[in-house]
């Protein structure tokens, strides 16, 4: 049997006293939609920070199908074919939404070291494609920095994009966002997840979404898993269920139950 | 040698040693006070107040002016207080009208303004106390000296080697037990925070600053007894106080303390045992405290990464056909100026067209690499040596000097650059001022190869370059060239890169982009580039001596820059222009140049709080925007 595409293995990091994440394990196929929740502070991001080499581990391994990138830089995993969103959407402020695809492609055809011709031109076919993708092309001129918070977050998708992934780890991707937005998104996700058998890790806050979406939840506490399973096992889960009182977050349904 | 002298001596050393650390630590009472003091307004108002060292010279001299009018025991000690308190209300001054103005400029914009008010405030001393040195009064009751192992040391010294500590237990407690002390921790922790003030910020910048410009008064008005007064004491000790700072960690007032004990003691000692290295060992020490603990001793991580410096929302973009148009006339009229100028205008235009590639070359490091440096000089410096060199030692022709010489300048920012790019934002910047520092050092106290403070004389200018016209012509050529070769690369995919690394270094690195190797490789060629004007400056003054490695020209740099505005990319050739013109002027014009151009500088940023260059391309959009 070939190896998961990603695969934790007993991940920790501790800030100072604060032990943000405590002995994480667990995988993600190929093709899979992976969603990880749990209450603000439980470590989600830090999780994400530990995946996509931003957050050096204290403990545990990560394998990506099979081969331990541990540690790894970002711009190694980069190349690896591991794309990334930012909980605080993350984009070059100063650049033009197609300039921001630019750099994104000229790093992906390694083409970002030459020192002459102008680099806003290249690629222009690829980052048309990006752009109409996520809905984007129409704002192709405006500086990135200008742009609504929802579509930052679009852009940052699109940049994810650049490099074809086979995984995509994404923190919050539609925090911001408007129901329609969000719904929009994520079945764009989802689509591209099952055309491209791309793997996908994300958070949300939204309930309604990740149980719609997500092939399987992961619930993370305090830095532990305390539970993982399809979205209806999740939904019944008692364990959970209390996690989740009093944090303002309700359950889809719950009203009706 | 009998054993018994010999150990006779030894105690000596000892008792010698004491007395050596006594007077290290009665130095870094003041230098702690003046360093504290910037050290807490930068924590709160993340401003870099260049103008701290002229609050400190003001110290002295209104204290100076009081002790002789107050009279008695009691006048002298009333006097160093008022001077502190006078000295403060003008800090609260310049605070309200000028820096409340600006806060929301892009950072470090607010260090020009103070260069500004430092000019000024350095021709209005010699203004209104005269040029001469001042010698102040010595402290009632504390004039004799205490036997401490039968050496003598000054009363006054061992009153301030124990006012220091009293002084840092007293904004420690103010700190931890007023209200206001501890929203000036937590607004230097966590920036968000001072946000969420509101109202209340403004008045907590200005009391800030209140006590910072007091204590740096302070700091000034107690080395009365100890030293003279003058009129430059404010550019020796901004140097110093800098890298205090950074050595404690900026925002941390114990840092400050341990730092300003640690560099006089260096300083005490260093002399003694290392003379040669003397000048150097502060900014070695600096430096490699640095790449051990990048925040300074005591000093934190911004909690909220900051927009580097150069971070703006208006896309760059190439000119347009008739903007290309417009420059190529200028070029041309520039290339003209020979018809109708005498020698005097040409070495005059030849100096600018070598400052305007200076400039260039540092704006492309802190505007599309977003690395401010407060050392560029260092680069042009080399370069300068380094075309000397290769004309008097390797005997090579200009051209081959011209053409070899600025490598010594790659060298150094190669060298230098590796470590400066892996420290964050004002930390950097204090790092490239250190390796200035040594490399004016080495400059000044190798005399055997650079001939020191007499310079290298005799490079001048051979061939079609003899001419005044040939000379502005060659430097003309070379800054067109090294500013259009600065503008390509801007637009080139290695400029994306560099721009991307700085607006945001996660998402880049995340994007496959080797921040540092990027932001190295940008250091390097800022610093070629500098090189190369400076090895023209050579040429055009046939000499070469350390000041071209110095802090004022670095300064210089930096304010051109700034004053052509970091966000635009013609910031720095327009700066450069602007700058040039208007302190050549002055010189000619008026013996109250720094004055003027100070007051200049002042108005200019607040009217232009995004550079001369950001009102241009402003103004272009809209009318743009009116026309489409
Ligand atoms: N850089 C950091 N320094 C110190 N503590 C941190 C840091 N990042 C996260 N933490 C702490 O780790 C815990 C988990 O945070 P995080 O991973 O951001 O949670 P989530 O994304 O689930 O809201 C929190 O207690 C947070 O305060
Ligand atoms: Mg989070």
């Amino acid at each position: 049997m070939s190896p998961p595409l990603l695969e934790a293995k007993g991940l920790a990091k501790s800030y100072g006293g604060v032990a943000a994440v405590r002995g994480v394990s667990f995988s993600l196929a190929a093709g899979e939609i992976l969603a990880l929740i749990g209450p603000n502070g439980a470590g989600k991001s830090t999780c994400f920070g530990l995946l996509g080499g931003q957050v050096k581990p204290d403990a545990g391994t990560v394998r990506l199908s099979g081969q331990d990138i541990t540690g790894a830089p970002p711009r190694r995993l980069f190349r690896l074919g591991v794309g990334r969103t930012f909980q605080i959407a993350a984009t070059f402020a100063s650049m033009s939404v197609r300039e921001n695809v630019a750099v994104a492609l000229l790093s992906h055809h390694r083409a970002l070291a030459r020192p002459f011709g102008p680099a806003a031109h290249h690629h222009h076919a690829e980052s048309d494609a990006l752009l109409d993708l996520v809905g984007l092309a129409d704002q192709a001129g405006r500086a990135s920095g200008e742009l609504a918070y929802g579509d930052i977050k679009r852009l940052e998708l699109a940049l994810a994009l650049a490099n074809a992934p086979r995984l995509l780890l994404m923190d919050e991707p539609t925090a911001g966002m408007a129901s329609g937005e969000r719904i929009a998104l994520m079945r764009l996700v989802a689509r591209l997840a099952r055309e491209r058998n791309m793997g996908i890790l994300f958070t949300e806050h939204d309930m309604d979404v990740v149980f719609e979406h997500a092939d399987r939840v992961l619930v993370l506490d305090h830095g532990t898993l305390i539970a993982q399973g399809s979205p209806a096992a999740i939904r019944a889960d008692a364990h959970v269920r209390a996690i989740y009182l009093g944090t303002g977050l309700t359950f889809a349904g719950d009203a009706d139950a | 040698m009998t054993p018994l002298s010999n150990q006779g001596l030894e105690t000596r050393l000892l008792d010698f040693i004491v007395a050596q650390f006594l007077t290290g630590l009665a130095s870094a009472c003041s230098l702690f006070l003046v360093a504290s003091g910037l050290s807490i307004i930068f924590g709160v108002t993340r401003i870099v107040n260049f103008a701290h060292g002229a609050f400190y010279m003001l110290g002295a001299y209104v204290a100076y002016s009081l002790t002789e009018r107050f009279s008695g025991a009691l006048g002298f000690w009333a006097a160093l207080v008022c001077a502190a308190a006078v000295v403060a209300l003008l800090g609260v001054t310049m605070e309200i009208l000028l820096l409340r103005r600006i806060y929301r400029a892009p950072e470090l914009f607010q260090l020009l303004a103070t260069f500004g008010v430092t000019l000024m405030v350095e021709d209005l001393v010699v203004l209104m106390f005269g040029p001469e040195d001042l010698l102040g009064p010595r402290a009632p009751g504390l004039k004799g000296a205490v036997d401490i192992l039968g050496q003598a040391i000054p009363a006054y010294d061992l009153f301030l080697v124990v006012l220091g500590p009293l002084v840092l237990g007293a904004i420690w407690l103010a700190f931890h037990t007023t209200r206001w002390g501890i929203l000036v921790r937590a607004a230097t922790q966590d920036r968000d925070m001072v946000a969420a003030l509101g109202v209340n910020q403004k008045w907590l910048f200005t009391s800030v600053f209140a006590l910072g410009v007091f204590l740096a008064a302070l700091g000034g008005a107690l080395q009365l007894p100890r030293e003279a007064v003058n009129h430059s004491m404010d550019m020796k000790i901004i140097v110093e106080v800098f890298v205090v700072v950074v050595i404690g960690g900026l925002g941390s007032v114990t840092g400050a303390f341990l730092a300003a004990v640690l560099v006089c003691e260096l300083n005490a000692f260093g002399i003694l045992i290392l003379p040669q290295v003397s000048l150097v060992l502060v900014f070695a020490v600096m430096a490699l405290v640095l790449v051990l603990r990048p925040y300074g001793l005591l000093g934190r991580a911004d909690g909220a990464a900051r927009p580097a410096i150069g971070t703006f929302i208006t896309p760059w973009r190439a000119f347009t056909t008739r903007e290309r148009a417009a420059v190529a006339g200028l070029v041309l009229l520039a290339a003209l100026l020979p018809l109708g100028a005498g020698a005097y205008v040409l070495s005059v235009a030849a100096e600018i067209a070598i400052f305007v590639l200076f400039a260039a070359s540092l704006h492309f490091l802190m505007g599309a690499g977003g690395l401010p440096s407060f050392g560029h000089a260092a680069y042009f410096g080399l370069g300068a040596y380094g075309a000397a060199f290769a004309l008097k030692l390797a005997g090579l022709s200009m051209a081959g000097a011209i053409l070899l010489g600025p490598l010594l300048g790659l060298a150094g920012a190669v060298l230098f650059g590796w470590f400066c790019v892996r420290l964050s934002g004002v930390y950097s910047a204090m790092l490239t001022l250190a390796f200035a520092q040594i490399a004016w050092a080495i400059a000044f106290q190798w005399v055997e190869v650079t001939g020191g403070d007499n310079g290298l004389l005799g490079i001048w200018p051979a061939g079609f370059a003899a001419t005044p016209a040939g000379f502005y012509w060659l430097a003309l050529a070379l800054a067109i060239m090294g500013v259009a070769a600065l503008r390509t690369l801007i637009f080139s995919p290695f400029g994306f890169a560099l721009r991307a690394a700085r607006d945001n270094a996660a998402r880049a690195e995340a994007l496959g982009i080797d921040r540092h190797r990027i932001q190295w490789a940008a250091f390097a060629l800022a610093g070629l580039f500098a090189a190369v004007a400076g090895a023209l400056f050579a040429f055009l003054k046939g000499s070469v001596f350390p000041d071209t490695l110095g802090i004022p020209l670095s300064v210089d740099a930096l304010a051109m820059v700034l004053l052509g505005g970091v966000e635009t990319i013609s910031g720095g050739v327009v700066g450069a222009i602007a700058y040039k013109l208007l302190s050549i002027w002055l010189m000619s014009e008026t013996e109250h140049s720094k004055l003027v151009l100070g007051a200049v500088i002042v108005m200019l940023v607040v009217a232009f709080p995004h550079g001369i260059g950001g009102a241009f391309t402003r103004l272009r959009d809209r009318l743009g925007g009116a026309a489409a």
